[in-house]
């Protein structure tokens, strides 16, 4: 057994009276797509929030990233911008785009922590510079042409359609090329079009690209078709830990989803 | 828009991309070069139309783009908001005055200097201010200002007397005064004085200024500015470290706000401290409305503007048949020019929000389209 990319274990996640997240403790396998389920406000998102540093959780808690040389980093207490160059990126359930910038641009702001090049090299357009951003100006083409988004490259983001917005904001972390990638709701009010193009991507990120995936869905059947293994969260508390199956049959889920009656 | 043909990223990269857009840079470039010996001719236009002012205005934007452009790339890109412009004006006047008039360290030097000092006391300054936002930083960056403004009294009065700060004429450097083409004075310098001279000495510093800038606008720090602008916890989950790239555009921007004030200093003259009021971070905010937010262009444009229209108007209530025999206009001249301003921002802001840019845009536009457009 490979050790785990990443281990949560006791995040608690407090506003004024309100635990988001309590106890939450989780372990991801290298290559997995790990999927976290619950009912609305059940503290999903704040699983990725202490995740990447947005939130604090509570002492005690402890996540460790373990990154691709086998180093081993205590996240909590890390500012978000130094978690991201360790190799996580995460989308936002509701969009984390620069609405003003073109998709280029956007997808761009993926490569910043894959330059090197700063205000005096670039300011002053030197070789090394121009060679820079048209390398990584390369990669960004890679992505554009495996989201199929080439007729938007010159687009303002914010004046797509939201699926589209979507797309490029799972194209924005893949042009991170993070090792870890934690979608939020990556699907959220798509049609089952548009839903079944997001999977594909997903899948050919994580099989092809070997990319390990955090993935927070409230579609049921997606969930459960895609997932290896499953958390399920009710009101900040994990209700169990499985493949599946195993989650499926667990009545405590099931009331969680059904209500009390529903099993 | 018409579209191009593009065969290799390194032409995306290019600040002027197709034809149409070489033409107009070209014809701006020649008229550049044209506009000193049109307007140092001894021509003299009917009904005391001004004419040589107009290179002295010329030279005046020319200083004044550099600070526009500086307070764009900080306001426009990376939305913070500092009203400590003036301050940084007072630290380019401080460093010529202390290297320049009392070191006699050549203004050629003292210019390079001048960028390094402001970068350093920039970033000094952001280091706490930047932790405000909105508001806030305007708040504390008002304070900047009037904490500059007692550092430059105490500075002027301990070195240079309650006057104001006096520059030398600054020297053309040797090799170029080697090449003949200038004819020394009596004891054997070439002196940059004169408008005409000043304004081969500014233009090239104004266009690498705004170059460079521009540059680091629209490539990976850039992106970050803009990024923060934006959306600045998406901006740190993009691996941008929000802080330390605030304090850079800081420091951008004071550079060349302080380099600005060398160049305002020595072409001026003279210093004092009532040549740094709290206003004149609304000259450029003028500049930068008007001109087009967002858009080193349009800082470009604002800074001619602000000192064209003046040169203009001033001529215009003091010459102009009718207009000159009302007193009202005679008598409160000042006033009028920036309520004339006033009522302009309000327009700009009300019908054309992309200032001067966005009116060159919408023309292009219609244009491109005619005879399709509305």
């Amino acid at each position: 057994m490979t050790t785990p990319i990443l281990t949560a274990s006791d995040v608690t996640v407090q506003f004024g009276g309100l635990r988001a997240c309590d106890g939450v403790g989780f372990e991801v396998t290298r290559g997995e797509l790990f999927a976290i389920i619950g009912p609305n406000g059940a503290g999903k998102t704040s699983v990725l929030n202490a995740i990447t540093g947005i939130y604090r959780p509570l002492q005690g808690a402890s996540i460790v990233y373990c990154d691709r040389q086998g180093r081993k980093h205590e996240l909590i207490g890390m500012k978000p911008h130094r978690i991201v160059r360790l190799g996580i990126a995460r989308t936002f359930q509701n969009l984390g785009l620069f609405p003003h910038l073109s998709v280029l641009d956007n997808l761009m702001l993926g490569r910043y922590i894959h330059q090197k090049r700063g205000v005096l090299s670039t300011g002053l357009f030197l070789p090394a510079a121009v060679r820079e951003e048209l390398e990584q100006r390369e990669s960004v083409e890679r992505v554009i042409e495996l989201l199929e988004m080439a007729e938007f490259r010159w687009e303002q983001v914010g004046s797509l359609p939201y699926g589209i917005q979507k797309r490029i904001e799972l194209g924005r972390v893949l042009t991170m090329e993070p090792d870890l990638l934690l979608l939020d709701e990556p699907m959220a009010g798509m049609s089952v079009e548009e839903k079944r193009d997001i999977l594909r991507f997903i899948f050919e990120i994580q099989r092809r690209l070997g990319v390990t995936v955090i993935l927070i869905e409230h579609d049921m059947a997606v969930v459960m078709s895609v997932a290896e293994r499953i958390l399920a969260l009710n009101f900040g508390r994990p209700l169990t830990i499985g493949t599946p199956e195993d989650v499926a049959r667990h009545p405590e889920v099931v009331e969680a989803y059904l209500g009390a009656n529903g099993g | 828009m018409r579209s191009r043909l593009v065969t290799d990223y390194r032409q995306d990269l290019a600040i002027f991309k197709t034809r149409p857009q070489k033409v107009i840079v070209a014809v701006v470039a020649g008229l550049a070069v044209a506009f000193p010996f049109v307007f140092s001719s001894d021509f003299t236009p009917p009904l005391g139309f001004p004419w040589r002012a107009w290179l002295t205005a010329a030279n005046l934007a020319l200083i004044a783009s550099i600070g526009a452009a500086a307070f764009n790339l900080l306001l426009g890109y990376t939305h913070q908001v500092s009203v400590a412009h003036a301050a940084f004006l007072m630290l380019g006047t401080m460093t010529a005055g202390y290297l320049g008039s009392i070191h006699h360290v050549s203004f050629w030097v003292i210019l390079p200097i001048s960028l390094l000092v402001g970068a350093v006391v920039g970033a000094l300054v952001g280091l706490p201010a930047l932790r405000f936002r909105g508001l806030y930083l305007l708040v504390a960056t008002f304070g900047v200002h009037f904490f500059f403004l007692q550092v430059y009294k105490t500075f002027q009065t301990s070195f240079f007397g309650f006057n104001a700060i006096r520059f030398p004429a600054p020297e053309v450097p040797v090799w170029l005064a080697q090449l003949g083409v200038f004819t020394p004075d009596a004891e054997g310098r070439v002196l940059i004085q004169g408008d005409f001279r000043w304004y081969w000495v500014l233009l090239p510093i104004a266009v690498l200024s705004i170059a460079y800038m521009s540059n680091v606008i629209r490539l990976r720090e850039g992106r970050a500015f803009r990024a923060i602008a934006q959306h600045d916890v998406s901006a740190s989950l993009t691996g941008i470290d929000v802080t330390a790239t605030k304090l850079r555009a800081f420091a951008i921007s004071s550079a060349f706000v302080t380099m600005s004030g060398v160049l305002g200093s020595y072409y001026l003259r003279a210093r004092g401290e009532d040549s740094f009021p709290f206003e004149v971070v609304l000259f450029y905010a003028i500049m930068v409305i008007v001109g087009g937010f967002s858009s080193t262009q349009g800082a470009v444009l604002g800074a001619l503007f602000f000192y064209f229209f003046p040169t203009f108007f001033d001529w215009f209530r003091s010459r102009a048949p009718v207009v000159r025999d009302i007193k009202f206009l005679q008598a409160y001249a000042n006033e009028i020019n920036l309520a004339g301003f006033g009522i302009l921002i309000i327009i700009v802001l009300v019908f054309r929000p992309g200032g001067l840019v966005g009116v060159w845009r919408s023309l292009k536009g219609y244009w491109g389209r005619w005879p399709f457009s509305t």
